[in-house]
């Protein structure tokens, strides 16, 4: 369709296309839906609770986690020479992600007293041995990619996050 | 027009074998967006085809957990309008769907942060609204994003029984979920060229962008693998032969009095002592020529079924078991009850949400539809709805109600 075969930015979004509008109608129209039958709801307890953790989930990604996230890569740049950064990195991400969705279970806040079948494992333990196997499986990418010989061509384009 | 002009000179330029970046500071000069941009994010993964890659990824993930939660929600708060009423077979049905729900919505962890992540640079694009449809657009990414944020939190909160908020679960969960799928919606319309575009045979075949770290294919490479980590860490709750393989799954469906997980104890329901008490009876009433009172020796002499069907909680976890007990239908035969429209089942649990279930017509006829007295060929344990529990096929656990004392009939 397009003979814009070099650009690759972001942020290219249709402004105003037919489908836009169409899909912006019906969309609105769904979460004014959702947020009228929750405004509605008798059984919703606190309305302010739930803009809390709605509002509070958005903040700690933008303003906590995706922060650290570029403070971590900053890092690696300036620490992990560039042949073993991708394993290095890939590990992160990987050993990331398996550590927040850890993180209710190892917690335990769930737990009752009156059902051991809740969260019957030792979750600390279960979660030592992932990352200790997501850790060796990344020592070993790093091992194979230090054994490799160096790229021709040096990076054009600037390092970074 | 001059700029789409100066593209195709891009084009051109690519198409005679330059390297990207090249081309587009010749046709752009210095003041070439990607330019402007490349201090603050430089790294190549802030990129359109691993945007689109697992922007479609994510909006399958969401689009499964929409599609299950709102099955899941109206197992529970059944429509009954015609083919809408909840069907008996496949008696697993149940627990394939919310074994999905909670599976995608893990897997759907590491893919929105890798999304997140990959557009983050657009959370400050200049100008911040450049048109009308920009500002609908970035507007709907609250519902989506923030809403999406909330439902992986809360949900991964609730299969591990954590409530630490003051705003009922699954009225949350289920109403910001439509939230989350009209923002969708919108940013399907406000985005699908750039996707397709990101998406197409030409971005595929084109060379890795200049630079250093992980590439676009190893990125997307780790976040599959990260995806595979978390499913495989967690979906031994609900598919047994991975239960040694899932160290971080709240449940381990053999782990439990008679070998089957419990969601609601005899204690936490308070019927430690009206379950065992001797005169225990069982009430069926309501639109029946033949009201009926059983003891427990009444029931155990009726005639014995046996059915094999799963507890499927809602929370994602899921075990069979081979259940005994009376049919409903010789209950309902019995009691002289000719037209059954429905089958109020309730327990001795005196409060809570869950303390009695409805059966449809379908379901109160089902050979399969038992008050089971026994499982796995013991007398139930307490925990399991001692001394009789309902169990039918593809219904939520939550409508297996344990401690049954009472049926009513509506004809």
């Amino acid at each position: 369709m397009s003979t814009d075969h070099a650009d690759t930015r972001l942020g290219h979004e249709d402004d105003g296309g037919r489908l836009f509008w169409v899909c912006a109608v019906v969309g609105l129209g769904v979460i004014g839906f959702g947020l009228a039958g929750l405004l509605n709801a008798r059984l919703i307890g606190s309305i302010a609770s739930w803009a809390t953790y709605l509002v509070g989930g958005l903040l700690v990604h933008d303003a906590v986690l995706a922060p650290i996230v570029v403070a971590i890569s900053v890092v690696l740049i300036y620490l992990v020479p560039s042949r073993i950064r991708p394993a290095v990195q890939g590990t992160l991400v990987v050993a990331g992600s398996v550590a927040l969705v850890a993180i209710p279970v190892v917690g335990g806040w769930g737990r009752k007293p009156d059902n051991p079948t809740l969260l019957p494992r030792d979750y600390g333990l279960g979660l030592a041995i992932a990352i200790a196997i997501i850790l060796a499986a990344g020592a070993i990418a790093a091992a194979r990619a230090a054994r490799r010989p160096p790229p021709r061509r040096p990076p054009e384009r600037p390092r970074g996050w | 027009m001059l700029r789409a002009s100066r593209r195709r000179g891009v084009g051109e330029q690519l198409a005679a074998g330059e390297s990207r970046r090249r081309a587009l500071d010749g046709a752009l000069g210095t003041r070439g967006v990607v330019r402007a941009a490349a201090p603050a994010f430089p790294s190549r993964l802030h990129d359109e085809r691993i945007a689109a890659i697992l922007g479609t990824a994510l909006g399958i993930a969401f689009s499964l957990c929409f599609l299950t939660g709102l099955y899941s929600h109206f197992a529970q708060h059944p429509l009954d309008i015609g083919f809408l009423s909840m069907p008996t077979s496949p008696a697993w049905l149940y627990r394939v769907t919310q074994g999905v729900h909670v599976a995608a919505g893990i897997a759907a962890v590491p893919l929105l942060l890798a999304k997140l992540w990959t557009i983050y640079p657009l959370l400050f694009v200049e100008p911040p609204v450049r048109s009308p449809a920009h500002l609908v657009a970035r507007l709907a990414l609250i519902p989506l994003v923030a809403g999406g944020i909330f439902q992986l939190v809360s949900g991964l909160a609730n299969i591990t029984g954590w409530y630490p908020w003051q705003f009922s679960f699954p009225v949350a969960h289920y109403w910001t979920a439509w939230m989350v799928i009209g923002g969708l919606i919108v940013h399907i319309g406000a985005v699908a060229t750039p996707a397709l575009r990101g998406l197409g045979r030409e971005r595929r075949s084109r060379d890795e962008p200049d630079g250093d770290g992980l590439s676009r294919r190893g990125f997307l490479g780790v976040v599959a693998a990260g995806v595979g980590a978390v499913t495989l860490l967690t979906v031994g709750q609900t598919l047994r032969p991975l239960r040694g393989l899932s160290l971080l799954a709240p449940r381990d469906p053999a782990v439990g009095p008679q070998g089957l997980p419990v969601n609601k104890t005899a204690a936490g329901a308070g019927v430690l002592q009206s379950a065992r008490r001797p005169d225990y009876a069982l009430l069926v009433e309501g639109d029946v020529q033949q009201p009926l009172r059983l003891s427990l020796t009444e029931l155990q002499a009726l005639p014995q079924h046996d059915a094999d069907l799963p507890i499927a909680c809602v929370e994602g976890w899921s075990a069979g078991a081979r259940w005994s007990g009376v049919r409903v239908r010789d209950l309902l035969e019995l009691a002289g009850a000719t037209s059954v429209s429905d089958v109020r089942v309730e327990s001795l649990q005196q409060g809570g949400s869950y303390r009695a279930s409805r059966l449809n017509a379908a379901h109160a006829q089902h050979p399969d539809t038992l008050l089971a007295l026994r499982v796995h060929g013991e007398e139930l344990h307490i925990d399991h709805g001692f001394p009789c529990r309902l169990i039918a096929p593809n219904r939520p656990g939550v409508q297996q109600t344990k401690w049954v004392t009472r049926l009513e009939v509506r004809a």
